[in-house]
């Protein structure tokens, strides 16, 4: 078969992390290439590489026969390479027709519009492709996810695409949706399109790759036919060591149950989801983008409320109505989203820190008993040893991790029973994340219980002391002892039976 | 061990913060304002014009006031009823003192209370049935005016001048006129003062610059929203009873335009259009140039139609000049 793609030695470091190193593999006309890696694995820059985002630092690509080195995403499409990336943009309040065509509408004589030609040539590609034609007049945020996928990728080969990369297109599709995917994934095949597609499901492996290539931090870990995709294997090629390898602990004494959950159901997000924490207890919570654990995590804090299931806060009945009805049980809860959920952008780090707390700081008519609110801000400031020049700092000229610490220091304030950390680390310096890891556990030895969600799988293995595995909205899998290793885990997210 | 690190309680202010700082340039520009002026009319320094000067101010200010803190309250935060509110609160004030012949005092009373359940039904359809506030209140502002026309029939109403009322609108105590000494500035001392001290303060400007943390920090944004809506009816209100006393007479018509110069005082004084950002004090230094401005023009016989384009004039210029210093954009 004809080569398509083909990289060699390409390396990625954004400041001090290397993303990728020496990566390289070869792609064939109408070959289906899996790619696998945990998260953070450096699946994602690999795709934006190849896909003109960001530019290697080191490494040659060729598409097609000649240098491949796209300055832009628009360069690469140019070239021949679209991606679908897993949380798709598109123009909601389209059509699927105008989503299809958009920044490219045919033009007649007059430079109007041609509706009658777009019209003539969606409906050509959508039959070609095997979708249903009269998705094309329906609004785009009409759609169900698969069938706006459908559209997405057939948009994205309708600019004489040579190499179609699929990021996670079955992450949040049902069966049904997914046969049907695999089903157009073919016909493109079939046609001579180089297929990258990324998935963290085995079940689907013989069904959509030929191929497989594994990353495991940056570095290319495996590259197998489909013939010999044995999931020890794979596994193993993405852990980085041998299947069973055990961690060592030291398991505390744990006090009583403070929260605990059973059945908890969302329709379409959660299905009979439940754990429990005690006090003094770091429990971690894993499982892939999608799996439920944040919608979990809402559930807990009143911000989501659950069609079935139970819910009990040191043994006593518990259905939050919102957040401060959460709060006033002991629970506080560090959103994921340090940008958009956490920080008050406009707003000094005095009143960051103490944004939660602030109800108790209040004198008569409501006045801010100053002294106090400045004492408290600056405890938390010399324990987190958060760096900011001055109290009344704006927050956000802090850096991101000491930002992050401000966020903690806000939850701590409020000395909560209950804490709920929502990637606490994501996105922050190394010594700042060892750091709050550090202060994580002490909480909790301090006697607090501590539910901590991370991707960082190293992270939650360091720090929990037993770990709940989410997939598809449920428990996959309570880990906890000599059980709890990488290899465990990753069994557990993956849907791989021992 | 690291030696525990000081926290200062306030952060040294470099030039460029200072100079960035909307007051300054206002501060700045109610000096300039007021020497050119002076120039343009030998009447403009004269004790008797600075006090009509104010008293103009006086009705203004207060919505401006209301207005600010609605915006600040985010989510596309914006009252363009509260010119109709006055209208019709001014109104209702002359139903209850002239044909019922209520005591002004007290018909002044129930008058504010009136105006916050105006300013209550745009609050409910705003922050419990999520309607956007642009559309919310643009409809009051038609269904208000009309009201008010229509049980007028577009005549006006009096019965004010009893039991001393006029005294609100007219007099002065010590060169002040007794509006502003009694009414506005103890409402602006209360705002700025609610503003930087009280946790009313600190929820305005969660609520303001980040809705959704707002609601993971315990906030009830939708409460939070519903009683500014209130608390602007309420100072419309406040503004028909002070343009009563000093007028003596209510008119339908009292409030007409008056939304958009409260909108151009807040944005001008500094309150960030899209909320959570900007300083009442701002506000009272706008208040402050738009009076000085549009009275000195007026002095200097210069057409009203002239005298509105100058200030759009200063308010896209205030915006420029924000721009040219380069705010430190927080990322």
């Amino acid at each position: 078969m004809r080569t398509i793609l083909s990289v060699s030695g390409l390396s990625k470091s954004f400041g001090a992390t290397a993303a990728l190193t020496d990566v390289g593999f070869t792609l064939a006309a109408g070959e289906r290439l899996a790619l696998l890696g945990e998260n953070g694995a450096g699946k994602s820059t690999l795709i934006k590489i190849i896909a003109g985002v960001h530019r290697p630092d080191a490494g040659e690509m060729t598409l097609d026969g000649a240098a491949h080195r796209p300055s832009s995403p628009g360069d690469a499409l140019a070239g021949g390479v679209s991606v679908v990336y897993q949380e798709p943009s598109f123009f909601p309040r389209m059509s699927v027709l105008e989503n299809l065509f958009v920044g490219r509408e045919p033009r007649d004589r007059l430079g109007q519009v041609d509706w009658r030609g777009m019209r003539r040539r969606g409906a050509e590609l959508f039959e070609r492709l095997d979708v249903p034609v009269e998705l094309l007049n329906r609004r785009m945020d009409a759609l169900s996810l698969a069938e706006q996928q459908l559209a997405l990728i057939a948009r994205a080969v309708d600019v004489d695409a040579k190499v179609l990369i699929l990021d996670e297109p079955t992450s949040i599709l049902t069966d049904a949706e997914v046969r049907r995917l695999f089903h157009t994934v073919r016909r493109l095949s079939e046609a001579g399109v180089g297929i990258l597609y990324i998935t963290h499901r085995f079940e689907e492996l013989e069904h959509v790759a030929d191929r497989f290539i594994v990353l495991k931090d940056g570095r290319l870990a495996g590259d197998l036919p489909a013939s010999a995709a044995d999931h020890d294997r794979i596994l193993e090629m993405m852990s980085g060591r041998p299947v069973n390898a055990t961690i060592s602990r030291t398991v505390p004494d744990p006090g009583p149950v403070m929260l605990e959950a059973s059945g908890i159901t969302v329709p379409g997000v959660l299905s009979d989801a439940g754990l429990s924490v005690r006090r003094g207890e770091v429990v971690g919570l894993y499982g892939l983008v999608g799996a439920g654990r944040t919608e979990l995590a809402l559930t807990f804090f009143g911000m989501m409320r659950p069609s079935a299931g139970s819910m009990r806060v040191e043994g006593r009945a518990y259905a939050p109505r919102n957040p401060r009805d959460a709060m006033t049980h002991g629970i506080a809860y560090l959103p994921e989203d340090r940008k958009t959920l956490g920080i008050f952008p406009g707003m000094d780090t005095l009143s960051n820190i103490t944004a939660v707390r602030l109800p108790a700081l209040l004198g008569r008519l409501g006045v801010i008993r100053r002294a106090q609110e400045r004492e408290l801000a600056a405890r938390w400031v010399r324990t987190l040893r958060i760096k900011a020049p001055a109290l009344s700092f704006p927050v956000t000229g802090l850096s991101g991790g000491h930002q992050q610490k401000v966020l903690f220091a806000r939850q701590l304030a409020t000395e909560p029973k209950i804490l709920i950390l929502d990637e606490p680390t994501r996105g922050i310096d190394v010594a700042t994340k060892t750091d709050i890891q550090q202060r994580l556990v002490e909480v909790a030895r301090d006697g607090m219980a501590v539910l901590v969600i991370s991707s960082d799988l190293p992270e939650l293995l360091a720090v929990s002391d037993r770990v709940y595995v989410m997939r598809e909205g449920r428990m996959a899998a309570e880990l906890s002892g000599d059980d709890l290793t990488e290899d465990g885990v990753l069994r557990a997210t993956m849907g791989v039976n021992r | 061990m690291s030696a525990e690190p000081a926290v200062r309680a306030v952060a040294p202010r470099s030039l460029r913060d200072r100079v960035s700082d909307r007051r300054v340039f206002l501060l700045v520009l109610v000096v300039a304002l007021g020497a050119l002026m002076s120039l343009l009319s030998p009447y403009f320094l004269q004790v008797s014009n600075l006090l009509a000067m104010t008293q103009y101010g006086a009705v203004i200010g207060l919505l401006a006031l209301g207005q600010a803190f609605v915006i600040l309250g985010g989510r596309g935060g914006i009252d363009l009823s509260v010119g109709s509110v006055l209208s019709l609160s001014g109104i209702f004030m002359g139903l209850l003192a002239q044909n019922l012949g209520l005591s002004p005092w007290l018909a002044a009373a129930a008058t504010v209370v009136f105006g916050a359940l105006l300013g209550s039904v745009n609050g409910f359809m705003i922050a419990r049935l999520g309607l956007p506030p642009l559309i919310v209140t643009l409809s009051t502002l038609f269904l208000y005016g009309a009201l008010a026309q229509v049980l007028t029939n577009g005549g006006q109403l009096g019965g004010f001048d009893r039991e001393g009322f006029a005294a609100l609108g007219q007099s002065a105590i010590l060169g002040v006129p007794t509006q502003v000494l009694l009414v506005l500035a103890p409402m602006f001392a209360l705002g700025i003062w609610a503003q930087n001290r009280t946790g009313f303060g600190r929820r305005l400007h969660q609520a303001g610059t980040s809705d959704r943390a707002a609601g993971l920090a315990g906030l009830d944004v939708n409460r939070l929203r519903f009683r500014l809506y209130l608390l602007s009816g309420a100072l419309a209100a406040l503004g028909a009873v002070v343009t009563n006393a000093w007028l003596l007479t209510a008119r339908p018509s009292a409030g007409t335009g008056m939304e958009l110069q409260a909108i151009t005082i807040a944005v001008l004084g500094g309150i960030d259009i899209f909320g959570g950002r900007g300083h009442l004090s701002g506000v009272l230094l706008a208040l402050t140039v738009v009076v000085v401005l549009s009275w000195g023009l007026q002095l200097a016989q210069v057409g009203n139609s002239v005298q509105t384009g100058i200030l759009g004039l200063v308010l896209v210029g205030a915006a420029l000049l924000n721009n040219l210093i380069g705010r430190k954009a927080p990322a």
